[in-house]
């Protein structure tokens, strides 16, 4: 089966909350679930996709059609790609889940360097307050972890 | 509900690491610089889990952006009895500086000498090889003592020792190559000996290599390489490298670039970024550097050609040495002159200055040495007592 961009064939995607997307197949298939179910001939009916919610999976097929497009150079996609992560956390939390979900090596390994940036050459206090986690050390535990380690605190 | 709670914007939306699956807090964590790692470990009892796993160390290693580090190795002197290992850097005014504090402190380590380094472990050798090996990693801080050789050496002080890493079987061995006999430089005979790490006991296997071998091995590409020494280098060897394949526990000789010189003291082996360089010191105006490309097919490439001129070369009969890859992609050299930095992009050359431990006329015995970080963990190897 041909999957060129020259074959504008259409599949449907149905997101948890009932919206269909309509995309084009060289564009979806850089999911490799959907990819799959295309090779098996399993893509006729809308594909429906419990995991990933209309709004999340508007973002990704806007992700999979900029890099599905062959004539973006690579700084022009490193450029969109900054900007395409400049999201809240509960933005970036649904498109991790959903990039792990339809297996999209790119993107899942995109968004997963904008969070290790967000913890990068932060301390522990802001990295809590960031996250929101909280401390579940002793005060004695964590100078200990200090001392293992000091170097890394200077 | 809990995942629409997190999207409502009333409330802090966030992305907790107990929520997502594990390998995506792997895939995350593992571009992180050890350093934020380590500080990173107080945030809270799960993400000093998340840090502490094996399974992250080892995919920490395999990503291209493990920095690589150098380390000052200040021996001890008749005052002190330790040998304390620092971090190097650049400061703001280009000096070369050390961390103010150790990373780490060896006590009792006089006359302890660096063997070398794989995947982020170092090891020392002491003289008496019965008190065993010391291995460790400086950034963890972490340190174990392996068990000592068995076979007995009438020269203890011409052995080598080798860490390599097997990646097909995940498995880490300290080679030993030794003396039988007393120092003859013909009628030799050596041994070898094998520790995988993690079991009790030293073995000793059928195979030699083809010629004693001198400076510290380069671990790369599943195994270990040296230098021939050039004081038993018979003319017909085909080569001046050494390997010996830690899966396989061979030896072989490595081919090399074809040099006009054959002198081994005029060359040297470094660890560049995982791969094996060969830095070609013989000529007086220029610094070549070859890459190992490709194991398999030994395809070498003339990666860096460093011309000798001002700042270097004021000195007559100055000799320099490659420390290794630096920052930004340049590459630290050493002289007696001092340090340099090469950037080959801009094929701009500088002097770097020195402060810290390197000016304090006390501690003489300085080392700086190339070293790639890692968080693998040498407690893992450590041995049931027996």
């Amino acid at each position: 089966m041909s999957l060129s961009p020259s074959t504008s064939k259409m599949l449907s995607l149905k997101s948890s909350d009932g919206k269909v997307l309509e995309v084009e197949e060289h564009v979806a298939v850089l999911c490799e679930t959907i990819k799959s179910l295309v090779e098996d001939g399993c893509a006729d009916s809308p594909i429906p996709l419990a995991n990933v919610d209309g709004a999340t999976l508007g973002n990704v097929m806007e992700w999979c059609k900029k890099h599905a497009d062959q004539k973006a150079s690579a700084d022009d996609l490193e450029d969109w790609d900054a900007e395409f992560v400049e999201r809240d956390q509960g933005e970036l939390y649904h498109l991790i889940m959903a990039a792990n979900y339809l297996n999209i090596k790119g993107l899942l390994d995109l968004i997963c360097q904008k969070v290790a940036d967000m913890i990068k050459g932060k301390h522990p206090e802001k990295i809590r307050e960031i996250f929101n986690i909280e401390n579940d050390f002793t005060p004695e535990q964590q100078e200990q972890i200090r001392k293992d380690n000091s170097w890394a605190f200077e | 509900m809990e995942e629409e709670a997190c999207i409502n914007h009333q409330q802090t939306p966030c992305i907790g690491m107990d929520k997502l699956p594990l390998d995506v807090v792997f895939n995350i964590f593992s571009r992180l610089p050890i350093k934020s790692l380590l500080r990173s470990r107080c945030v809270s009892k799960h993400w000093r889990n998340i840090i502490e796993d094996h399974f992250l160390a080892n995919l920490h290693l395999s990503r291209a952006v493990q920095e690589h580090t150098i380390l000052a190795l200040d021996h001890p002197t008749y005052k002190r009895k330790v040998t304390s290992l620092y971090l190097v850097k650049e400061d703001g005014n280009k000096n070369l500086k050390t961390s103010k504090n150790p990373i780490m402190e060896l006590s009792n380590s006089n006359n302890c000498s660096l063997g070398g380094s794989c995947n982020g472990l170092l090891y020392f050798a002491r003289p008496n090889e019965r008190d065993g090996v010391i291995l460790l990693n400086p950034l963890t801080g972490q340190s174990i003592m392996l068990p000592p050789a068995t076979i007995p050496s009438p020269c203890p002080h011409m052995k080598k020792y080798g860490l390599g890493f097997d990646p097909s079987t995940n498995t880490y061995k300290i080679v030993r190559v030794f003396f039988r006999n007393h120092l003859d430089w013909k009628n030799y005979s050596l041994g070898v000996e094998v520790l995988t790490l993690g079991t009790n006991s030293w073995r000793e296997i059928g195979e030699i290599p083809p010629s004693p071998m001198c400076g510290r091995p380069v671990s790369a590409y599943g195994a270990l390489h040296w230098m021939v020494d050039p004081s038993f280098a018979c003319d017909n060897l085909k080569s001046m490298i050494v390997s010996f394949d830690i899966g396989k526990e061979v030896f072989s000789l490595t081919p090399h670039p074809d040099f006009g010189s054959k002198t081994c003291d005029m060359f040297q082996l470094v660890d560049f970024r995982g791969f094996l360089a060969m830095a070609d010191l013989s000529s007086d105006s220029c610094i070549l550097i070859w890459v190992l490309k490709d194991y398999d097919k030994k395809e070498w490439v003339e990666e860096f050609r460093i011309q000798i001129r001002p700042p270097m070369g004021r000195a007559d009969n100055c000799s320099y040495n490659v420390v290794g890859p630096w920052k930004n992609g340049e590459i630290l050299l050493s002289s007696s002159e001092g340090y340099f930095c090469y950037n080959s992009k801009t094929d701009n050359l500088r002097y770097i200055h020195t402060g810290g431990p390197f000016t304090d006329t006390t501690t003489s015995e300085v080392f700086i040495y190339s070293h790639r970080g890692s968080l693998v963990s040498c407690s893992s190897f450590k041995q049931i007592d027996s």
